[in-house]
């Protein structure tokens, strides 16, 4: 167990393509690190050179004191489990769990104890005589953990370890890998696409896109004070609506217009943040969270300058919320997240998602008014994309 | 399914299995038991086992028995080992595999008549490897009776063994790149990683290939053949035995050649049957 270091890490490969660019993160002792960015943004790509797997173009890599930029893979301390498992099919899972002991020459009856303890932890004690064919998707991936916890490593690397299971068991598993990491307070550097899972897992999330890292902090900070468009519309799910606007001012405040939408501004959003009196008149980017818009009809005592015209698309019924998707007379911002689902709509008339009290009775093809929460806004510079939060 | 319906679907398999399996072999197994020469068919003469213990009697069937199993036992293991090898390497070239690949084959695509006149020219009197061989031990290398299955031994490993390697190399396509680096990350060597990972992943191959050359080997005929007609009995298998018994020789005893391929047929059910029952048993268990 130990701190890890990650400086400046670089992956240029032989083509030419540049995977990782400067990567520099900090795992505490026992810290349960998420990198999480949309495919292809290079996080496997450090997760395998953190392993060994891949070169390091540049930069350096501490486990501990230790630089192991040109240590083997075998001899960094570093357990991995692997997205499809790689479990040795003609083994049975004792030996399977046992592999990486019996090459350390530890004896057997050792061997044993320490297998059947961790078989114990990971609920595998009935499954150690069968053989990986004969097991579920769950007990596979839990034989890829037990295999790196009885190494005891100074480091856990996973590589998107749920994707390959069902929603249902990957929602458990979640909680069972974050709890099995917890308890044994192994530094861990998870890397997955779903940003679900890093919001749920990880004391800190690391977003990356292109290889270049975005934004390091507690899920919750991630959430509420995102450094960029990229960040505030990956992390979130329904994705947080951006829009092309700008700042007026209006009698003794300040208004955003958003194509042909005006919502009035607090006093209280100018005086947190300053900066904004730089943006008056100018183009920027507003973000509205979908938590943030709520139908007009049900929560009735709310201002009317601080209302949205729009007419209902689609409306998805969750049971505990509603979520209704509609248009909006203004131009969307791309967040640059290649795997978002929505395409930008035609100039002037764009989506917009609301996460809407189960109270609604609005249904596609009616105008109604939305509320919108204009005090936890967003803002973002126009041509940096950064997050206008002094 | 009916027993009716069965039959419908199995009598033409079942037909075409008699005509080609077990009629040739009941006529042969008839045959041995006869006294009957190639220059008059037409007399024929029932004599029981006589032409078996005649055989077994006989001093140049159990050279041919001795040179054979040599061939069988060397050849066999040595393809293996190296054809693994060589697969390895294979997979380890990035660049211009298919040149290798072919280079490789060659060996195999040759005809087994002109791969061993090759081999002999190199060998013999004149040859490269003869040259070479006087230049560091002082006389010319030449085959004759005593070296002469050293010859045809090295000559069955280099022509069987690009079955192995492409047979091999295309089950290490297979390999999924991320059970190495589990061995890699556990903490497994280059031979560790061979024993655990790749060779268990390979294992069936490995089997299906000792079972086709083992067949293979066992009747070796070419080279024993090529080799026979400049040194004589000493470079002769069972099957050029059994040939030259009963085809070639002045006479043609072809009831005494039938019996031979009898006990040739005996012999490699004994060598295979323990091994398959050994795979088939496995299979089950692994089911």
């Amino acid at each position: 167990m130990a701190e890890v270091r990650l400086d400046g890490l670089t992956k240029v490969y032989p083509n030419g393509f540049q995977a990782v660019t400067e990567l520099s993160l900090e795992l505490t002792d026992g810290e349960f690190l998420v990198l999480v960015g949309p495919s292809g943004c290079g996080k496997s790509t450090a997760l395998r050179m953190i392993a060994g797997l891949e070169e390091i173009t540049e930069g350096d890599l501490y486990v501990g004191d230790r630089r192991v930029n040109d240590v083997a893979p075998k001899d960094r301390d570093i357990a991995m489990v692997f997205q499809n498992y790689a479990l040795y099919p003609q083994m049975t899972v004792e030996e399977n769990i046992g592999f990486p002991l019996r090459l350390r020459k530890i004896k057997k009856a050792e061997r044993k104890q320490v297998v059947a303890a961790a078989a114990e932890v990971l609920e595998l004690t009935e499954q150690l005589d069968k053989k990986p064919a004969n097991l579920s998707g769950g007990q596979r991936q839990r034989v890829a953990m037990g295999r790196a916890i009885v190494r005891e490593p100074a480091l856990f690397l996973m590589d998107e370890p749920l994707s390959n299971l069902d929603a249902k068991l990957r929602v458990q598993m979640r909680a069972d890998i974050a709890g099995i990491q917890r308890n044994l307070g192994v530094t861990t550097f998870y890397v997955t696409h779903d940003q679900v899972e890093a919001m749920t897992m990880g004391d800190r999330v690391a977003v990356i896109k292109d290889g270049v890292l975005q934004q390091v902090a507690a899920p919750e900070d991630l959430y509420d004070t995102p450094d960029n468009v990229f960040v505030a519309a990956f992390i979130g799910s329904p994705s947080m609506n951006l829009y092309e606007a700008e700042i007026v001012a209006r009698g003794s405040g300040f208004a955003v217009e958003m194509g042909a939408n005006t919502l009035a501004l607090d006093d209280s959003v100018i005086a947190d943040r300053p900066g904004l009196r730089d943006y008056v008149d100018t183009a920027l980017v507003v973000g509205i969270r979908p938590e943030d818009l709520e139908d007009g009809a049900v929560s009735r005592d709310h201002p009317a300058d601080r209302q949205l015209d729009a007419t209902i698309d689609i409306r998805e019924a969750l049971g505990a919320e509603t979520l209704m998707h509609f248009a909006l007379e203004a131009t969307m911002v791309d967040s640059g997240d290649p795997d978002a689902l929505d395409e930008l709509g035609e100039e002037g008339a764009s989506r917009c998602t609301g996460r809407f009290s189960a109270a609604t009775r609005a249904r596609p093809g009616d105008r109604i008014k939305v509320n919108v929460a204009t005090e936890n806004l967003h803002f973002f510079d126009r041509s940096t994309h950064l997050a206008v939060r002094t | 399914m009916t027993r009716r319906t069965f039959g419908w679907f199995a009598w033409p398999s079942v037909a075409v299995m008699s005509v080609l399996m077990v009629f040739p072999l009941v006529t042969t197994v008839f045959l041995s038991m006869t006294r009957i020469f190639l220059r008059d068919l037409s007399s024929r003469e029932w004599i029981g086992f006589d032409n078996y213990t005649e055989i077994l009697q006989d001093p140049d069937f159990w050279s041919a028995f001795r040179l054979t199993m040599l061939f069988v036992a060397i050849v066999v293991p040595a393809h293996v080992v190296l054809g693994f090898g060589l697969a390895n390497l294979l997979d380890r070239v990035t660049r211009a595999r298919g040149f290798y690949l072919a280079a490789l084959l060659l060996p195999f695509i040759v005809t087994p008549v002109v791969s061993t006149l090759l081999v002999r020219d190199l060998f013999d009197r004149g040859g490269l490897l003869s040259w070479l061989w006087e230049v560091v031990t002082g006389d010319p290398f030449v085959i004759h009776a005593g070296n002469v299955k050293w010859v045809i031994i090295l000559h069955g490993i280099w022509s069987i063994t690009p079955f192995a390697v492409i047979t091999f190399f295309a089950g290490m396509q297979t390999l999924p790149e991320e059970r190495i680096e589990a061995a890699d990350m556990d903490g497994a060597g280059f031979w560790a990683k061979q024993r655990f990972v790749v060779i268990p992943h390979l294992r069936s191959l490995i089997i299906f290939v000792l079972l086709i050359t083992i067949m293979d080997a066992y009747r070796v005929f070419d080279s024993s053949f090529v080799f026979g007609q400049s040194v004589g009995k000493s470079a002769h298998a069972l099957s050029v035995y059994s040939f030259n018994t009963a085809l070639n020789a002045q006479i043609g005893r072809i009831g005494k050649g039938n019996a031979i391929s009898v006990l040739m047929v005996i012999g490699i059910f004994v060598v295979l049957i323990p091994f398959l029952r050994k795979s088939y048993q496995e299979q089950i268990a692994d089911r």
